[in-house]
């Protein structure tokens, strides 16, 4: 560009210099001044160009720079969908085992949890015993880790016959109350038994995560067996039912003792009462036919009264007449 | 555990019985409990090894009646049913293994009734002590 406005700047000098030559030898040509003409319109134009070629540079330079910004933009954009997509790699998901799966409800998984928690959870003190159990060394696993895992008191008894981890915690259950009461290296803040006891009536009592002996042998299959054994099939037969029954039964029998009771005092009544009627009568009779021997009637005293009365006013009529 | 199921449940269709319901279901009664009631009791019995072992020792593991009482049995493994376990994973766990033929030819030593109560015990403890 350069060399292209100097030969333009050359030019219009030259031409110049030769129209000034050419005045100075007051020898002036019309062709000189032309060609000074020319060159300063090729200068200007020149300049123009210049000036176009100016502007085109800046604008060059801008694209540059905003070419340059979202080059770093693409590039900061790539590393970060690389590095995104290597935590995405490196994110565990959940691998859901293959098999079946079932919609249950929020409210059914909640209850049911609430439902297992007695009996699928250890207590807490347990889980904080096994913790170092599992910690320490790989006798641990030879070792017969739970036989008796017992809930929340914080002290170690293994039982004689097989030998434990020393860091599982375990209250003595009345099989090994005897057994080592000296190992008791408690160092937590714990209640006293009582109030642990009161406050927890589960705490102490060996955890199983599945029903035990007893309850197995105080079950309903238990229960039929024992009936197979009298002999009763068990279908259709409802010990609760013949219990029921037989209450019923029981009851009927009692209503009808007792109804046949109250008749009989009825009966009873009715016949003292006739009893009375007749000797009433029989005294009526009699008094009419003036016996004295009225007044040994055992009534009660008013009544006595009046009978005596009644004898008086018949004996006056006796004696009247 | 001198309890065994009784032997007429065997033979019985192989529909589970229907989950308890509000609405009163009228279907034979066994002693007083429901078919659902007995095979749910039975189902979680199985959940202590020592019952697996005094299973064995009677010899039901190894009469075909009963085997094929265990592979009905496994409708447990499903809603509605499952909800109603409350000793859900040794339960479902025996009984699959049950289904099993070596296990349930092995279960009667005494050293596997042990490993299994050692694991079952093992299992509780840390499951919870994980999460």
């Amino acid at each position: 560009m350069d060399k292209y406005i100097d030969g333009r700047f050359e030019r219009l000098e030259k031409a110049l210099a030769v129209l000034v030559d050419s005045v100075n030898k007051y020898h002036p040509s019309i062709a000189h001044a032309k060609e000074i003409e020319l060159a300063d319109s090729e200068l200007s134009k020149g300049l123009e160009d210049v000036q176009t070629h100016q502007n085109n540079y800046i604008r060059i330079q801008e694209l540059r720079k905003s070419s340059a910004a979202l080059d770093s933009q693409i590039r900061d954009t790539l590393s970060s969908l690389a590095s995104t997509r290597k935590d995405i790699v490196t994110t565990h998901a959940t691998t859901f085992p293959p098999g079946p799966s079932y919609p249950f409800s929020y409210e059914e998984l909640l209850s049911y949890a609430r439902r297992i928690s007695k009996t699928t959870m250890p207590s807490a003190s347990m889980i904080a015993a096994a913790a170092p159990a599992a910690a320490t060394s790989p006798e641990t696993t030879q070792t017969p880790q739970a036989t008796e895992f017992t809930g929340a008191t914080p002290s170690a008894a293994p039982t004689p016959s097989q030998p434990q981890s020393p860091a599982i915690n375990g209250a003595p259950t009345p099989m090994q109350s005897q057994v080592q009461p000296s190992q008791q290296t408690s160092t937590l803040t714990t209640l006293p038994d009582a109030y642990s006891d009161y406050l927890n009536p589960l705490s102490g009592q060996p955890f199983y995560p599945w029903p035990q002996e007893h309850q197995i042998r105080g079950g309903a299959l238990a229960s039929n067996q024992l009936l197979s054994e009298q002999g009763i099939d068990p279908k259709g037969y409802d010990p609760v039912e013949v219990e029921n029954r037989k209450q019923k039964e029981e009851e009927e029998r009692r209503a009808k003792e007792e109804q046949e009771k109250q008749e009989h005092q009825k009966r009873l009544e009715e016949e003292r009462e006739r009893q009375l009627r007749q000797q009433e009568e029989w005294r009526r009779n009699t008094a009419a036919g003036s016996s004295p021997t009225q007044s040994t009637q055992p009534n009660a005293p008013p009544v006595k009264k009046q009978f005596q009365f009644s004898s008086l006013d018949d004996l006056d009529d006796d004696d009247d007449d | 555990m001198e309890s065994t199921p009784a032997q007429d449940m065997q033979t019985n269709s192989p529909i589970p019985p229907k989950p308890p319901s509000e609405e009163g279901i009228c279907e034979p009664m066994y002693g007083g409990f429901s078919r659902f009631e007995i095979e749910l009791e039975f189902v979680q019995s199985l959940a202590n090894p020592q019952y697996l072992n005094h299973l064995a020792s009677q010899q039901l593991l190894t009469q075909p009646a009963f085997v094929a009482y265990l592979a009905y049995l496994r409708y447990w493994s499903r809603p509605p049913y499952v909800k109603y376990l409350t000793y859900p994973g040794p339960t479902l766990r025996h009984l699959e293994l049950l289904q099993q033929e070596t296990f349930r030819q092995n279960i009667i030593s005494p050293d596997l009734m042990n490993q299994l109560v050692e694991a079952g015990m093992k299992a509780a403890v840390d499951w919870h002590r994980e999460t």
